[in-house]
């Protein structure tokens, strides 16, 4: 049966974590981690270790970073990419059309409302 | 890679589709982020860093050929540009105080528990665990520029030893064996600061 010693056992915690040993490796260090105090302990500072930095939380990128990217790919391309968007391009042209509506409705209304009162023929 | 990351990746190839490379920061910008910052450990920086990664990959996708998953190859420039970063700044980059700043405070208090953190909400378990969170953070900060790439790729971003290969161009022999240097050194620094 195999067996492994202090030394051994401690180059093979990483593999034991990430399950990357083949059974009887395995076997021998978990039969070694039982009856060694010593390494076990190792082994438990070395899973807390492991499990903390997988425990960190994940950072979200903040919200204005791809405008960032966008105004720095801008600049060294000299407006060539990212070139800041047209009206029309930023406004859609449903939109467009019902102002420019409402805006010759407001014009006649004026205009009518400008007019003098029209005499009415007998 | 995903179907849509390949026509994502080949539109900006392309045509240099703006659209489709802003959906490719949405996708990805989170996961960038979370490594350049656990690498770098200064928020400031790791947002100039992350804008940069970005650059890159716009001037660059076009020598992505699509042999490797994109995440990969994004990593791969990710991990450069943060070891570049660190060697012009010394091993440590924290700002002066040496503290997370606010913002990153406050996203440690507000996430979910992990496994460590204490099971009581209060304000003492929300401070043990940014204290924990900070002694972590300052145990990957002590390791040398390619000792800590592999622990945030392994440990943080969970990438498999061959995907971390391509990351990092090392042999997988190589990976394993100074990724257990490198754990074993961040246990060390730990045990000596619990005690």
């Amino acid at each position: 049966m195999k067996t492994v010693d202090h030394v051994q056992a401690e180059e093979l915690f990483s593999s034991y974590w990430d399950e990357d040993l083949d059974p009887e490796t395995q076997k021998a260090l978990e039969e070694h981690l039982k009856t060694c105090l010593v390494c076990r302990r190792e082994y438990q500072a070395f899973e807390t270790t492991v499990r903390s930095v997988e425990g960190l939380h994940k950072m979200s990128a903040p919200g204005h970073l791809a405008e960032g990217v966008k105004d720095r790919i801008r600049k060294r391309s000299k407006g060539r990419f990212f070139a800041p968007r047209k009206l029309s391009e930023r406004v859609p042209y449903e939109v467009v059309s019902l102002l420019m509506l409402g805006l010759l409705l407001a014009v006649y209304v004026v205009l009518q409302l400008a007019q003098p009162a029209q005499l009415r023929l007998p | 890679m995903t179907l849509r990351e390949r026509i994502l990746v080949e539109r900006v190839q392309k045509h240099r589709d703006e659209k489709a490379f802003e959906e490719i920061m949405r996708m990805y910008q989170h996961k960038v982020y979370n490594l350049v910052y656990r690498m770098i450990g200064n928020a400031d920086e790791a947002e100039e860093i992350a804008q940069e990664v970005f650059v890159t990959v716009w001037k660059a996708i076009d020598g992505f050929r699509g042999d490797a998953k994109f995440s990969t190859w994004l990593y791969r420039i990710s991990a450069n540009h943060c070891k570049n970063r660190m060697k012009y700044l010394g091993r440590r980059s924290y700002n002066a105080t040496g503290e997370l700043n606010e913002a990153t405070e406050r996203e440690a208090a507000s996430a979910a528990p992990t496994s460590l953190r204490p099971h009581v909400d209060g304000p003492e378990a929300v401070l043990e665990g940014i204290e924990l969170e900070r002694a972590v953070q300052d145990g990957i900060a002590q390791l040398d520029e390619d000792h800590r790439a592999l622990v945030v790729l392994r440990d943080v971003e969970d990438l498999s030893y061959e995907e971390i290969a391509k990351v990092t161009g090392l042999e997988l022999g190589t990976v394993k064996s100074r990724l257990h240097r490198a754990r074993l050194q961040l246990k060390d620094f730990l045990a000596r600061l619990l005690k």
